[in-house]
């Protein structure tokens, strides 16, 4: 297993696309933590001395890039169906269990990184970007419960991603879907569904680390039950994903 | 051994694999044959569990997954460009040896093997199908396995890189491995293979050694021309020997020089030529394949 992981693993950091959208994440958060969260801090709708300045910073990084990290895991698996280098996953691994669980477990690890390194950058850049401004941050209220909220979010978001993956194998069917569910199909949906859309799989996600300093009455579901709503989603079409794997031709 | 049986594998209503059984022998090379569609690539997915289908194939009496290891059981290449383009050639090799439990000193080895060490920093998804193929070779010895499938391995290859390969496949069985090949490169595999499977439509048509099916189909035979050549058809017919009329002469199968001049001697026949015939693996192919093609080609023009 531990041989299949580090396989795993290596054909994550070893293709240019994971570098691609690592680069890209680093544009986008530097701009967005640099300037809008640092250089314009003062301004009306920037206030410099919130006190959940940086924990919203934390959890509005991973939440806007959290498909950024997502994609990677999408890229990795369909790249293996694209390049039909699935014949090697498969005929190198005791059983296709096995290499399932090994492709879960580097997607995990890589978005435990992803996360740590968004939400690292994020605060960087901000505290760069108010030094320029010759501000300093105030005190600040940090509940710890974000840690895991935030991490919940990027491995939610990975996780999504690899099970539609693991769906459709088509490397651009899957990334459409991946961005048309919840910019798309769960919006309208959730027209029907009213506050119950707050059950969707990316809708629960995104309320999984809300802004920090809402009351229980400004969220539709707490972080807990947002969390639990996203861990009954992911084990369940991992086990629709499962069967699949087990059961289709590799190709 | 590799023992394949009963393997059968349907899409829809197009039955790609039917009932096929046969045994790839160690220490021998097993050349793999059939018209183009004839189910041979999806045999080799069904040996190897990539496809869903029925049937089981054993590797010395086990199935592939019952092996902790089985990339040191088993190498395959059933497909040349199968590498991330931009991922190199190394790179590539060391993610099959982290999965298989195989050193990474063992990649620079097989890489040497090939003849891609010089480019094995690249990434291979510019590599000429030749160098595509060397590299799939490169994959498929990475574990050491004891047994090779291989899906026309020489597509693509230079006349050097041809007798390579043969030469390769040819010593690689030779020290007690078993290397099941298949090409459309009839030439080729009647010079490198022991054994042949050949299949048509899906189902098996002859599991055999080379020489016995070169024998029995298109087999080897005599060509005689003689003075009296009626004399000499009642002489074949008297002894129950077949033969037909051919080029101004008699085409006689399953007999040698031998046989048929005493026989034109004792008929008092003077013989003008004799000679030997051995039959191409071609004219083989062909006769044992004959209607069992899936694409027929013909000729512009005609309707």
């Amino acid at each position: 297993m531990l041989g299949s992981l580090k396989s795993e693993l290596r054909k994550i950091w070893t293709i240019r696309s994971t570098y691609v959208v690592l680069a890209f994440a680093v544009i986008i958060i530097s701009l967005f933590a640099f300037y809008s969260e640092g250089m314009r801090a003062g301004y009306d709708s920037v206030p410099a001395d919130n006190a959940f300045k940086l924990a919203n910073l934390l959890s509005a990084a991973i939440t806007n890039l959290g498909m950024f990290g997502a994609l990677v895991g999408i890229l990795s698996f369909t790249h293996e169906y694209r390049y039909n280098t699935i014949m090697y996953t498969l005929t190198t691994s005791k059983s296709r269990t096995r290499s399932l669980l090994a492709k879960v477990a580097a997607v995990s690890i890589f978005s435990v990184f992803f996360t740590a390194f968004v939400t690292l950058l994020a605060f960087a850049a901000m505290y760069i970007g108010l030094a320029v401004k010759g501000l300093t941050l105030g005190p600040q209220t940090f509940d710890l419960n974000l840690l895991w909220q935030v991490l919940l979010v990027g491995w939610g978001y990975s996780m999504f991603g690899l099970v539609i993956a693991a769906f459709i194998r088509h490397q651009a069917g899957a990334i459409a879907a991946f961005f048309l569910v919840p910019a798309l199909v769960e919006q309208l949906a959730g027209l029907l569904l009213k506050d119950n859309r707050a059950y969707l799989p990316f809708m629960a996600l995104s309320q999984t680390a809300p802004p920090q300093g809402m009351t229980s009455s400004d969220l539709i579901l707490s972080p807990g039950k947002a969390a639990l709503v996203v861990l009954a989603y992911v084990a369940a079409s991992w086990l629709i994903a499962w069967y699949l794997f087990l059961r289709r031709d590799a190709n | 051994m590799i023992r394949a049986e009963h393997l059968s594998k349907r899409y829809r209503k197009k039955v790609a694999v039917d009932d096929v059984s046969f045994d790839v022998v160690t220490g021998k090379v097993t050349g793999f044959l059939g018209p183009n569609g004839a189910g041979k690539s999806t045999t080799m997915r069904l040996m190897l569990g990539l496809d869903n289908g029925s049937g089981k194939t054993t590797y010395d009496g086990k199935a592939l997954h019952e092996y902790s290891q089985p990339s040191k059981v088993v190498g395959i290449l059933l497909e040349a460009k199968a590498f991330h383009p931009t991922r190199s050639a190394h790179d590539h090799l060391k993610i099959l040896a982290d999965a298989g439990g195989i050193p990474h000193s063992r990649v620079d080895e097989v890489l040497d093997v090939v003849g891609l060490k010089d480019v094995a920093k690249k990434g291979p998804g510019k590599f000429s199908l030749g160098m595509s193929q060397r590299l799939g070779i490169a994959a498929a010895i990475l574990g050491k396995p004891k047994y090779l499938i291989l899906d026309e391995p020489a597509n693509g290859l230079d006349p050097e890189g041809i007798a390579w390969l043969r030469q390769f496949i040819k010593d690689y069985a030779d020290a007690n491995n078993a290397v099941f090949v298949s090409s459309h490169l009839l030439s080729e595999m009647a010079q490198m293979a022991d054994n042949l499977v050949v299949i048509g439509k899906g189902k098996l048509i002859a599991s055999t050694t080379i020489d016995e099916l070169l024998a029995s189909n298109g087999g080897s035979g005599v060509f005689v021309r003689v003075k009296n050549q009626s004399k000499l058809e009642k002489s074949l017919r008297d002894k129950n020997i077949d033969f037909k009329e051919q080029d101004g002469g008699l085409a006689i199968r399953g007999t040698k020089t031998d046989t048929i001049g005493e026989l034109a001697f004792a008929s008092g026949v003077p013989v003008l030529e004799l000679s030997q015939h051995s039959a191409s693996l071609e004219q083989a192919f062909f006769e044992l394949t004959a209607g069992a093609e899936e694409y027929h080609a013909k000729p512009e023009g005609k309707k």
